[in-house]
């Protein structure tokens, strides 16, 4: 066993020395589920990560300086994650990318502390909320906004007598529960009733929940959950014949190309909120978004999903933040969050991946603040919207 | 009978029935202070159960148990040992994977008088409660004659030593009522010797109420006080060796072993 | 008799007050002040990085809840599933009452005084014991697997009730002020790591003390011999219920102390700090260092805690040789680490604290061999 420490302490002093050689490196980190729960969409986030910070040393995209991208796995462990982050701190970090809802949260304080940029994959409002929020970024809109999105959509296009009824899936977290309150009350403001929120994380059998929700005259379901029960769900749905009456819809993690996979015919007519433009689009990002991936060598599966699309959006940002700070002087963690900071107005950053530009600010601590729905018609994801925002969310929930 | 002195056990009228059967039924008896009695009968005749009953193992159906005027009926066994009732087991039932020492000292836990705070700076006064204790624990080793044992691992022993050490510990928790059940079982001649020694020492040195249960009846008949015999669950005898085994019902109960009577 | 102290290798002790003894000989206790103080140096080692103490940290933490852990199942016996559980309940103690009581009561701002926070490890200990006795009530009439259901039990409905509770953040990360140590706010990593490294050891040192002293006790002889036979124990006079709801109480005591300095540690709280999954880690940990012994409860931790940076570097060199496209590092990381703990299971099951002591016997013995 001491052999493994010394071999771990020789590893580290080489890291070190490692630092000390290379002067002009921009080191990110990113610390994100390779294995473990929801390592199907992090090991995405994670190819796009490495994947973006290539094509960037390769186009030169930050003269003079090259991009060095640490990514480690952390099983979607909190220890895990705050350990690689000090790591990555050893090793000169200047901004950090973070993945689970949990390990951002708690890196709220360390963040602070350090003073390093955090951007994360988890879109729980909570991680921009105040207090210890100054370092801490959401890459779109949160999924309190997306989940009020579609409340508002409901309250638009209902046409039945008195109230829609809405059923909750949430996923039994803090990832899960992060809109259950702004829900509730936007939901009051909108003339929505909520019947049920019901907590879940497995993909199990829904039949019993379904049936109790049919008789309660549900007629929508919104859910903030990942994709496996979603897709159990709405094959009990498709069984027990309620896809005409009720509408299935679900906020970013639900939706995707990983959705219509698992529950095949069972996913038409399903209502999705997110701030990506889809592959399938072929809008400027995306055309990047699959020549990178083709450069690298990534599977078709690879560049046509959406985490894929996160991974690149998080990396492009902290890449030109980065050139912005290299041009105004040098890279530290304290310039990168100055030129995060004055991303907008006609400094906000068209990155493409995402339906509007990125814009971060005093009060504006979410980069790509538009979103769209977009629905499965005959398989295909479809956008039906123009990218808007909720006008619910800034009433419900005002951000500082 | 010895006259005069109170009785210090007394059952009164003792059923215990599992399901519908009768272990014992309407059980009495008397032990003086300081005598050898024994309970003999063939086997499932309910000795074990009573000793079971007598140490809160058992919770009888009805009747009492008075042991220095304590009913022990409903009390739970841990009770009834602080109230000085120490039983050995029939069946070994040592801490294997102590030694002999930790055994020992283990059946003085209610003689150790020091608080869980106390224990945690072991400074003071839980130190010289334990070794108080610990020369409480020698006496015994060497009544016992286990010097040689005292820091071996219970579960590497001989059978005869554990079953010795088995009586030491019932020994140890420093009882005015010893119950031995069969101590003797599957022992050899010179062990059985040593055994029936040590009893007739704990009666003569300690002044300890001893209450056996052997199958050897020339061992029954030679040291003990007083015999009672079940059989079926029923006291169908009781009163000095001589009487019993000249008893019409006891010859009866035991056929064909008239001639070691 | 005049013997060298030093190069002793039998037991001579001369009255029962030496045989009380922890160690048996000089050159014993003096390598145990050796270790201790180099353990108290490792700070000033020059490898030691930011990720590095947060390591040590965490195996300081850890060791103190799986001392606990060791007491409930490696010395009574008592499988317990759900002591991350309890190490939650002694951070969330130290949390809410820190935030709900001694910041509007007592003032604190931006950190607490360090002596509060010496006040509040054995008020958070002092809580989850509560728990831990409280979970520990059906061992009255409930045994072996029955009662490990129980603390299962337990630790679903802690992690229930905790993301159901709006005062609990709903698991979300509660906020827990940092330390004030004599007028120095201990924040960032670089003074994170190295102070809670000190004040975890003395934590470490001071809670083995009092395990190791209790099981010199008659509650330690208890604990072990409610363990090995029940039944004898309560014809001894021990009450094997009390014994056992003692037993989750001192583990609950060790996992509450163990949760409220991981609270002043991350600063902030935060339910999945306290899963099932962490559980079934302290478990492996108190079986791979070796159940019933102090030793163990201590090596166990820094053991798996370190073979999962280690595993990790590993999984990064194979995936390095082997092509991109396949992904078999991934795969290696998790495995490796079960079959680590199967192997003991099969060829160890003593655990590491049997190496401790056949290393310790060979060099008290040294230069004989037997």
């Amino acid at each position: 066993m001491k052999l493994y420490i010394r071999l771990f302490f020789s590893l580290v002093v080489f890291a070190l020395l490692g630092l000390g050689l290379a002067q002009q490196e921009i080191v990110f980190g990113w610390s994100g589920a390779v294995t473990g729960p929801t390592s199907d969409a992090g090991r995405f986030v994670l190819q796009a990560i490495d994947d973006y910070c290539r094509y960037a040393n390769e186009e030169q995209l930050i003269p003079g300086y090259t991009v060095n991208c640490i990514t480690r796995d952390d099983q979607y462990n909190n220890d895990n994650t705050l350990r690689n982050f000090e790591a990555y701190l050893d090793e000169g970090m200047v901004a950090f990318i973070g993945y689970s809802t949990g390990g951002t949260l708690q890196l709220k304080v360390n963040a602070l502390e350090e003073e390093i940029p955090v951007i994360g994959s988890s879109l729980h409002i909570g991680v921009i909320d105040p207090p210890d929020n100054d370092f801490m970024f959401l890459p779109i809109s949160s999924y309190s906004e997306q989940v009020l999105a579609l409340l508002e959509w409901i309250a638009d296009n209902y046409q039945g007598e008195g109230a829609p009824k809405v059923a909750i899936i949430s996923h039994p977290s803090a990832f899960g529960r992060a809109p259950v309150e702004d829900a509730r009350n936007a939901a009051e403001l909108l003339g929505v009733e909520i019947v049920e929120v019901q907590e879940t994380g497995e993909g199990l059998d829904y039949t019993a929940m379904l049936q109790r929700w049919s008789a309660a005259g549900v007629q929508y379901v919104i859910g903030q959950n990942v994709q496996s029960p979603i897709a159990a769900m709405l094959n009990a749905a498709q069984a027990l014949g309620l896809k005409d009456s009720m509408t299935f819809m679900g906020a970013h993690y639900t939706g995707g190309e990983t959705l219509t996979n698992l529950a095949g015919d069972a996913a038409e007519g399903f209502l999705w909120a997110t701030s990506y433009y889809l592959e399938s689009e072929g809008t400027p990002g995306m055309v990047l978004q699959r020549e990178i991936g083709e450069r690298y060598g990534r599977s078709e599966e690879t560049i046509t999903d959406t985490n894929y699309t996160t991974g690149l959006l998080q990396a492009a940002i902290y890449v030109e933040v980065a050139r912005r700070a290299a041009a105004a002087g040098e890279v530290s963690s304290q310039s990168i969050y100055e030129a995060l900071m004055s991303m907008n107005g006609v400094n906000a950053f068209d990155s493409g991946f995402g339906v509007g530009p990125v814009s971060f600010g005093e009060g504006d601590r979410v980069g790509v603040d538009a979103m769209r729905l977009i629905q499965v018609q005959d398989g295909e994801w479809q956008p039906i919207t123009e990218p808007y925002n909720s006008r619910t969310f800034p009433q419900v929930h005002p951000l500082n | 009978m010895y006259s005069g002195v109170p009785p210090q056990l007394v059952v009164t009228d003792l059923t215990l029935s599992f399901g519908g059967l009768n272990a014992l039924s309407n059980v009495s008896l008397e032990i003086e202070p300081g005598s050898i009695t024994s309970i003999i009968g063939p086997n499932g005749a309910g000795k074990t159960s009573l000793l079971n009953c007598i140490s809160g193992f058992y919770r009888a159906n009805s009747g009492s148990i008075k042991f220095e005027g304590h009913e022990l009926v409903g009390a739970s066994p841990h009770q009834i040992s602080k109230l000085g009732v120490a039983r050995a087991f029939q069946n070994i039932e040592l801490f294997s994977g102590l030694s002999v020492l930790d055994n020992l000292m283990l059946a003085r836990h209610s003689h150790l008088k020091y608080s869980f705070w106390e224990a945690l700076l072991f400074y003071g006064r839980s130190q010289k409660q334990e070794i108080k204790n610990r020369e409480y624990v020698e006496q015994i080793i060497d009544f016992m004659e286990l010097e040689p044992v005292r820091k071996a691992v219970v579960g590497e022993l001989a059978y005869g030593v554990r079953k010795r050490v088995e009586m030491a510990r019932a020994l140890t928790l420093g009882p005015r009522l010893l119950l031995l059940d069969e101590p003797m079982a599957g022992m050899t001649l010179g062990e059985k010797e040593d055994i029936v020694r040590f009893i007739l020492d704990i009666k003569a040195e300690r002044g300890t109420t001893v209450v056996l249960i052997e199958h050897d009846l020339g061992v029954v008949m030679d040291i003990s006080d007083q015999v009672y015999v079940l059989d079926f669950g029923q006291r169908i005898a009781g009163g000095p060796p001589e009487l019993v085994a000249q008893n019409p019902a006891v010859i009866e109960a035991y056929v064909g072993e008239e001639a070691v009577l | 008799m005049a013997v060298n102290r030093w190069i002793q290798s039998g037991n001579y002790r001369r009255n029962y007050k030496e045989d009380q003894t922890i160690f048996a000989t000089f050159s014993e206790q003096a390598s145990l002040v050796v270790l201790i103080i180099l353990l108290f140096l490792v700070p000033y080692a020059p490898f030691m990085s930011r990720s590095l103490f947060r390591l040590f940290d965490l195996v300081l933490i850890y060791t103190v809840a799986v001392m606990g852990l060791n007491i409930v199942t490696g010395f009574a016996g008592q499988i317990s599933i759900g002591h991350a559980a309890f190490m939650g309940v002694g951070a969330y103690a130290a949390a809410t009452i820190t935030r709900d009581l001694a910041v509007p009561l007592l003032g604190f701002a931006d950190a607490v005084p360090f002596w509060y926070v010496l006040l509040l490890l054995p008020v958070s200990g002092l809580i989850a014991a509560t728990a831990g006795a409280f979970v520990g009530l059906p061992s009255f009439r409930l045994k072996h697997l029955y009662l490990a259901i129980a603390t299962l039990a337990f630790q679903i409905i802690f992690t229930w009730s905790v993301g159901h509770t709006p005062w609990l953040k709903q698991g979300g990360s509660i906020r827990v002020p940092r330390v004030e140590f004599f007028g120095e706010i201990i924040r960032g990593s670089s003074a994170i790591g190295p102070f809670f490294y000190y004040f975890g050891l003395v934590v470490v040192i001071v809670m083995a003390l009092a395990f190791r002293n209790l099981l010199r006790s008659k509650f330690g002889r208890a604990l072990v011999a409610v363990r090995d036979n029940d039944r004898a124990a309560d014809a001894m006079g021990i009450n094997p219920g009390a014994t056992k709801v003692m037993a989750f109480a001192i583990g609950g005591f060790y996992a509450g102390v163990a949760g409220a300095l991981l609270a002043f540690y991350n600063g902030s709280v935060i339910v999945e700090s306290f899963s099932l999954a962490i559980s079934i880690d302290f478990l492996a940990m108190a079986i791979i260092g070796g159940l019933g012994t102090l030793v163990g409860s201590l090596i166990g931790p820094v053991f798996l805690q370190f073979l999962d940076p280690w595993v990790e570097q590993l999984a990064d060199l194979v995936q390095w040789v082997m092509p991109s496209t396949i992904d078999v590092g991934t795969a290696m990381r998790p495995s490796v680490f079960g079959i680590i703990i199967v192997l003991f299971l099969i060829f160890e099951p003593r655990g590491l604290a049997n190496w401790w002591r056949l290393l310790r016997q060979y060099f008290k013995r040294w230069p004989f061999k037997f």
